[in-house]
């Protein structure tokens, strides 16, 4: 390694902490700063408007001009005659079905945006890339979609969903070319910028959305904004858990900078795992060194059959399959509950999530987020585990 | 870069919650910042202290179509330039009354972390001002040379030769005690 790079280790690691008593010695004159803004703004009565322009003749003049001017673009930007009532649905279809290029954010509704998770997108010329907040970033090209985690480890591989089709797939449907259920639909309302189109969701999502309302540009006919309400069965169970009932909200950037080619291309590099051993299926627990992994220093894992646990037979899409216990120790020496019944597939890259604060005997919150491959050896019934893993500490940060 | 989106959106709107969340998330990182540009708590910490004030006082008028935290760096940055100018004040030793080290496991590791860190910063100050700045903003602040050009008001190749000016200037001062 060059000696620069650890000079450069050196300095990005250099962290002053402040303590909490510097730490609240400041909060109190930033927040006390806050308030005495929001104060003295609320103090300050509205200029009469009004009675300024009327004041002056000139003034008066110029004010009627903005105004005429401000009537003939609008009439201008609807063809002169086109009530922006009355423009239905289909008119957005076919304005959506030119656009090459969109960046996108999701987000929760802030009382729900720690349970989650966001992601943020782009999709150009029939490919996307999507980023989520937990580190992996997913890819798909039209006809295949993958997964990677933070490692560049592949984690999965598939048919593409999306199909070159990206607004209809993002908006359930909404926005697809030959949608004649709601092409007919008019505006719920209209703003000075923008119409709100609602609708109720296509049949196959009813169980878990309620409504799906989207924010178009007045002039541009783009969609701006898809807000999904969620709901949740309290008596079937049947819903997003994490979201019960809430809102989901998609935002549309068309004039983002384009991201070139290369960036909608699967990685191809991969680090080394941070852990490898070999266990026994069925057999004794091992513990995997992870040290190289930032805060986690083991893992303790074990290995059953299916047959072992005696669990009833399913037909699984990738075979054979095996069930783990896994726990980890931070360097900390704090150590998790154990995840039991982790469903691993031999050479197939498996994810688990393990966090929230309940999992730690100290109730502080922690996240870990792993990948584990187990891959079969020439000595029958052992298998070598790889694994990477990560932890985070603070809620929706990483 | 989501979160900071919403933060910004919902400062404006005069949320405390939205500045409180700023604040707990960046005060760490525009500390570090002030001290490796001051080396001198107090400062560093007036100068934190002046920049989250007047960015709470911000609140409704608040423009900003960038990143979150290269704002509040670069608002670091200028003050700190400006107390450097207006005090001509030396890099002084650094004392440790309302600072604590991170990443500090137990007493002895901390006592270890703090020499090296101190160290550290120490050299960092003796570096010109502009190399000090690209080091620390590029390494710490996580900013683009782009960005940091921007800042500086020169292009980009000169940013880039003033990091490496640095780096190799901040070697020979530590007399290659970092280096492994």
């Amino acid at each position: 390694m060059r000696p620069t790079d650890n000079i450069e280790k050196a300095v990005k690691k250099l962290n002053f902490t402040a303590s909490a008593k510097l730490h609240d010695r400041i909060w109190c004159d930033v927040r006390d700063a806050q308030k005495e803004q929001e104060k003295s703004k609320s103090a300050l009565s509205e200029p009469n408007i009004r009675r300024t322009i009327m004041k002056s003749p000139i003034i008066k003049l110029a004010a009627a001009a903005v105004i005429i001017a401000v009537v003939l673009v609008g009439i201008h930007n609807f063809g002169g005659s086109i009530d922006p009532a009355s423009v239905a649905w289909g008119n957005v279809i076919s304005r959506v079905a030119k656009v090459d290029y969109v960046h996108f954010l999701f987000v929760a509704d802030p009382q729900h945006h720690r349970s989650v998770h966001p992601y943020e997108g782009w999709y150009s010329h029939g490919k996307m890339v999507k980023y989520s907040w937990l580190g992996n970033t997913y890819y798909d090209d039209g006809q295949i979609d993958q997964s990677f985690d933070r490692n560049n480890t592949r984690t999965h591989k598939g048919l593409s969903e999306m199909k070159g089709r990206f607004f209809s797939w993002i908006s359930k449907g909404l926005l697809a070319g030959d949608n004649e259920q709601f092409t007919q639909q008019m505006p719920a309302s209209v703003g000075d910028d923008f119409l709100i189109y609602r609708f109720d969701p296509p049949e196959k999502d009813r169980k878990w959305i309620d409504s799906i309302s989207i924010t178009v540009g007045r002039n541009s006919l783009l969609p701006i904004q898809l807000k999904t309400y969620h709901k949740y069965d309290y008596e079937t169970g049947e819903g997003i858990d994490d979201i019960e009932d809430g809102y989901t909200l998609l935002v549309f950037d068309y004039e983002a900078p384009e991201k070139p080619p290369e960036f909608f291309e699967p990685p191809t590099i991969s680090e080394p795992p941070h852990g490898t051993g070999e266990i026994v299926l069925n057999g004794e627990e091992v513990m995997i060194d992870v040290s190289s992994s930032r805060d986690i220093k083991t893992m303790v894992m074990r290995l059953y059959s299916e047959d072992f646990l005696k669990k009833p037979p399913v037909k699984y899409k990738l075979q054979p399959k095996h069930f783990a216990e896994i726990s980890f120790i931070l360097k900390d020496g704090v150590r998790s509950i154990t995840a039991t019944d982790v469903a691993l597939c031999v050479n197939h890259a498996g994810k688990i999530g393990m966090g929230d604060v309940n999992n730690w005997p100290d109730k502080k919150y922690r996240n870990i987020s792993a990948t584990l491959f187990i891959r079969p050896t020439e000595k029958e019934n052992i298998y070598l585990v790889e694994v990477s893993c990560w932890l985070d500490t603070i809620r929706g940060n990483d | 870069m989501i979160e900071d989106e919403l933060l910004k959106l919902r400062f404006k709107c005069g949320s405390s919650e939205a500045l409180r969340r700023i604040y707990e998330k960046y005060l760490n990182s525009l500390l570090t910042l002030a001290m490796a540009l001051l080396n001198d708590v107090n400062a560093a910490e007036d100068v934190v202290h002046d920049v989250f004030v007047s960015f709470a006082k911000s609140t409704g008028d608040f423009k900003l179509r960038g990143s979150l935290k290269s704002y509040l760096a670069t608002c670091v940055i200028n003050r700190a330039r400006d107390r450097i100018r207006t005090n001509k004040r030396q890099p002084v030793r650094l004392a440790e009354s309302d600072l604590m080290m991170s990443e500090s496991n137990g007493p002895e590791e901390s006592v270890i972390f703090n020499e090296e860190t101190r160290r550290l910063n120490q050299a960092i100050t003796k570096l010109p001002d502009e190399q000090r700045e690209v080091i620390i903003l590029r390494l710490n602040g996580q900013m683009k040379f782009k960005e940091i050009a921007r800042l500086q008001g020169v292009s980009t190749n000169t940013i880039q030769g003033r990091y490496r000016y640095g780096l190799n200037k901040l070697r020979s001062i530590l007399n290659g005690k970092v280096e492994e």
